[in-house]
């Protein structure tokens, strides 16, 4: 009988460590010698492997390992230190002056990046000094509207979302995505408010309450909605204008005449981190000319670099925003209102 | 009966897996609550919130609508299982128990195909020419109670046909040949006689409703929230940890309120 | 009467089936959206499942947490089983009995919840380990309940004539009544694994870094694209489910560990 316990407890501690030994192997492998976390969305991340990851992991011999998710999911792992940390982290404008507020991340020295001389000046410029030196921009993120053309006639204006037309067609960002605030902005500016005063925004989404199929919170929800029918207009950021020009229906994206909303995204590198040469050299890697053209004839991400020229009729040429009546959602008064703003949208918007 | 320890205690067996279950249960539990600073203004400060009202008040709402529905189609189903041949009764069991075994994604999946905008049910009825346009029935919270009725059916069905099985089936005889009509025998005999199981049921569906996540986020959406949903926003998308511990509370204190209410309501109707 | 349980049996019947069905329809439909009928044949979504490193490894580490954690859970089940079996007279012998059931009493959500924070950010235990904690405890109710129940059905005579002919308690325990309970440990193992498997809450509140479990990856796939291969893996699944319960079935009754 001892020997059929003795022989028990050997299968057993067997099969565990079989478990344990084929997830070491398989699904864990140790990483090399130098790896550099990114927190990124993920989307478009075949792309950008093949544009700017793997050449990047060749060129210095390290291995880039994403972090994927929304913003608000990488923006609270930030904030908890969730392991694994990550060595650079893309957020928009409004989450980085959160993080940097915070104390997670490090002051840059714009010196040692030689390409963000050729960001857009009139970009450049109006970031807030405070912010300047701990995030770096790498792609804009303008606000349109997005409409099936089959369906519907053309639209011009911010305000015709309210169209009868559209009636129960209707999709919204959730405020936490970072096209949510912007859009309650964008609605209180179409209604006779401004950035600081947005109670005519929230009056307007209410009445539009009932209209609205859903609030849409990850990348892609869009294109997927479009795709299935569900929604027939919504507002969107630039990138989501590539894949929601190749549905199988027809959407047209066009900007409203109250303005281009915009707010930039960033490149941080975290408080902490081992790899900070190594950021410092995928940052100005990721805003060379060549890689920024690249990314956006891969319908990646805008460029933000003025030295890229795109076809005028390309999804990522943003110069028709810089003609109609471009906006910048400042980040400052973004962050500090944002809490309230979601608090109050949580309760009278989606209810 | 002689208690014969040997060396090992036998009465002390128990304790590793009852210290497992302290420690990761209810220490957790404590821990989280101290955790947060101020957690008693915390916690009136998120109940007392416009959109947690709302949010509570749905789950409650589709708990019950759930309840209804199974109720609706238990009752019938189980009476007429019991009484059909063992092999009827088997194939039901069957039927009943296979959607356990599968993924409540893989579910609420299903669901999409079946209610959206390009799928069976507005193809079916383009198809009859029954509508102009496809109706609008995902996100919606009626496809949310769909998901959620399909979910959590077996956990009324399985326990209501146990309660069936033990009935008498010459009570009912009985009744009815003292000219009892249909009704009045469901009433009297069968609804009280099968109480047991039926609340039993019903505190699995409105346990279930109150903290299943998957299926009223897939097919619900963020315009019909439910608190489960609520908890995840606060954790995941929020980031207010106090807020999600007071979520997290209300959660199990409705959980176990509702198991406890219909227990001692359980043994006090079949006292009666 | 008749027709109208005819037709109540039949709408419950579509509703329990319908979305099972359902993916299992368009996983070989060469449309790539999610809408019905589906249209023409091809197994590309199955070759597809296979691209993506995330699902192959999502299942071997769902596989592995279901094992773990119905194998502990079994383990944690047996000694408490056994004592309350011995003592019938014990004082606290339904309190016991209770303090198991006590995971089930707790939502899944609420569970992943509290040992989110204190297992995973307070305890800095792994994402693995944690899983596992967490499955294990959810398992739990579930494995007692087969164990205990298979302990009991056993009768102590059994294991007073081992003892009277000179056999140690010790060693009857694991002569004696161990391969008695074989089925109860078989089925209830299985029990286990299934429940395990499907809990997808408590894997999505605390899989972090790269071993994620298959219902989160699949989720996280859906976020992205709503093609069919989900379906196609909802397929596999189902027909890996089907085996495992017929399993079930052929070792121990069917609704048997059910209340």
């Amino acid at each position: 009988m001892q020997k059929k316990l003795l022989a028990a407890v050997i299968v057993a501690i067997v099969i565990v460590g079989a478990g344990y030994w084929y997830y070491q192997t398989y699904l864990l492998p140790p990483p090399p010698p130098r790896t550099i976390y990114i927190s990124h969305w993920g989307f478009g991340w075949d792309q950008i492997k093949k544009i700017v990851i793997e050449p990047f992991e060749s060129k210095y011999n390290v291995k880039i390992v994403l972090i994927s998710g929304t913003t608000s999911e990488r923006f609270t792992k930030l904030t908890t230190k969730a392991e694994p940390v990550p060595d650079v982290i893309f957020l928009p404008d409004y989450y980085t002056y959160q993080a940097q507020q915070k104390g997670l991340l490090i002051k840059l020295d714009l010196s040692k990046i030689s390409n963000y001389e050729k960001v857009y000046k009139v970009l450049r410029d109006q970031i807030p000094k405070s912010l300047a030196e701990y995030g770096v921009p790498f792609t804009i993120q303008d606000l349109a509207l997005a409409y099936r053309t089959d369906r519907h006639s053309k639209i011009s204006s911010w305000k015709d979302m309210w169209r009868d037309d559209f009636k129960g067609k209707v999709l919204m960002p959730t405020i936490t995505a970072t096209s949510g605030p912007m859009a309650l902005v964008m609605t209180s500016l179409a209604y006779g408010g401004s950035i600081e005063d947005v109670e005519p925004g929230f009056k307007a989404l209410e009445a539009l309450k009932k209209d609205i199929v859903t609030f849409y919170s990850r990348s892609s929800d869009p294109q997927t909605l479009f795709e299935r029918g569900e929604v027939e207009i919504a507002p969107v950021l630039r990138y989501n204008w590539a894949p929601l020009k190749n549905l199988s229906v027809p959407v047209d994206i066009i900007y409203p005449v109250e303005g281009s909303l915009y707010v930039l995204n960033m490149i941080s590198v975290v408080n902490g981190s081992k790899n900070i040469d190594l950021a410092y050299k995928l940052i100005d890697f990721w805003l060379s000319t060549e890689i920024q053209k690249n990314l956006a004839l891969a319908g990646v991400d805008a460029p933000i670099n003025s030295e890229v020229s795109l076809p005028s009729d390309h999804p990522f040429n943003i110069s028709p925003v810089f003609n109609n009546k471009p906006l910048y959602l400042n980040p400052e008064v973004l962050a500090k209102n944002l809490k309230s703003w979601v608090d109050a949208w949580k309760s009278r918007v989606e209810g | 009966m002689e208690v014969k320890s040997g060396r090992v205690k036998v009465y002390l067996l128990p304790l590793p897996s009852l210290i497992f279950i302290l420690v990761f249960l209810l220490l957790s539990l404590l821990y989280v609550i101290f955790y947060t600073p101020n957690f008693l203004q915390t916690f009136i400060e998120t109940i007392a919130k416009e959109d947690f009202f709302y949010v509570f008040l749905r789950t409650i709402r589709v708990g019950l609508i759930v309840v209804f529905g199974a109720t609706l189609l238990a009752y019938p189903l189980t009476y007429y299982v019991n009484s059909s041949s063992s092999s009827v009764k088997t194939f039901f069991k069957i039927i009943v128990f296979l959607p356990l075994m599968v993924n409540p994604i893989v579910r609420s999946y299903g669901w999409i195909i079946i209610l959206g905008r390009e799928g069976l049910i507005n193809t079916l009825l383009s198809y009859l020419n029954l509508t102009v346009e496809p109706l609008r029935l995902l996100y919606t919270e009626f496809a949310m109670e769909l998901g959620l009725l399909e979910l959590f059916f077996p956990f009324m069905f399985i326990p209501l046909l146990s309660s069936m099985e033990n009935l008498s089936n010459e009570v009912i005889m009985a009744a009815k040949s003292l000219g009892a009509s249909g009704l009045r025998v469901f009433f009297n005999i069968i609804f009280p006689l099968t109480l047991k199981g039926y609340l039993t049921g019903l505190t699995v569906i409105l346990a279930g409703c109150a903290s299943a996540y998957v299926t009223p986020t897939l097919l619900g959406g963020f315009r019909n929230r439910t608190l489960s949903m609520l908890l995840y926003e606060y954790i995941e998308i929020r980031f207010d940890w106090g807020a999600a511990t007071a979520t997290a509370l209300v959660i199990l204190f409705t959980v176990i309120a509702v198991n406890l209410f219909f227990t001692k309501l359980g043994d006090y109707l079949v006292k009666r | 009467m008749k027709a109208l349980f005819f037709l109540v049996a039949s709408v419950t019947v579509c509703l329990l089936l319908g979305p099972i069905i359902m993916p299992l329809s368009i996983s070989f439909s060469s449309v790539e959206t999610i809408s019905f009928p589906p249209k023409g044949f091809t197994l590309r979504w199955f070759y597809n499942i296979f691209e993506y490193e995330t699902f192959v490894n999502g299942f071997v580490s769902s596989s592995i947490i279901a094992l773990t954690a119905s194998f502990l859970s079994i383990i944690l089940s047996l000694p408490p089983s056994y004592t309350l079996y011995r003592y019938k007279g014990f004082k606290i012998k339904g309190f016991i009995e209770n303090f198991f059931m006590l995971p089930m009493l707790i939502p899944e959500i609420v569970l992943s919840y509290l040992l989110l924070i204190f297992v995973y950010h307070t305890l800095k235990i792994t994402s693995l380990f944690s899983l596992i904690i967490g499955h294990t405890l959810i398992v739990l109710p579930y494995a007692m309940r087969v164990i205990y129940a298979s302990i009991s059905n056993l009768g102590v005579d059994i294991e007073d004539a081992a003892v009277s002919l000179g056999q140690s308690r010790v060693a009857a325990f694991f002569d004696i009544i161990l391969p008695n309970i074989k089925q109860g440990f078989v089925g209830g193992f299985l029990t286990c694994f299934m429940v395990s498997f499907n809990a997808v809450s408590i894997s999505l509140f605390l899989s972090f870094g790269e071993s994620i479990p298959l219902p989160v990856a699949m989720l996280n796939y859906l976020q992205i694209r709503y093609d069919p291969t989900i379906a196609a893996i909802s397929t596999l699944l189902v027909a890996f489910s089907a085996i495992l319960s017929i399993s079930v079935e052929r070792i121990v009754g069917l609704v048997s560990w059910v209340r």
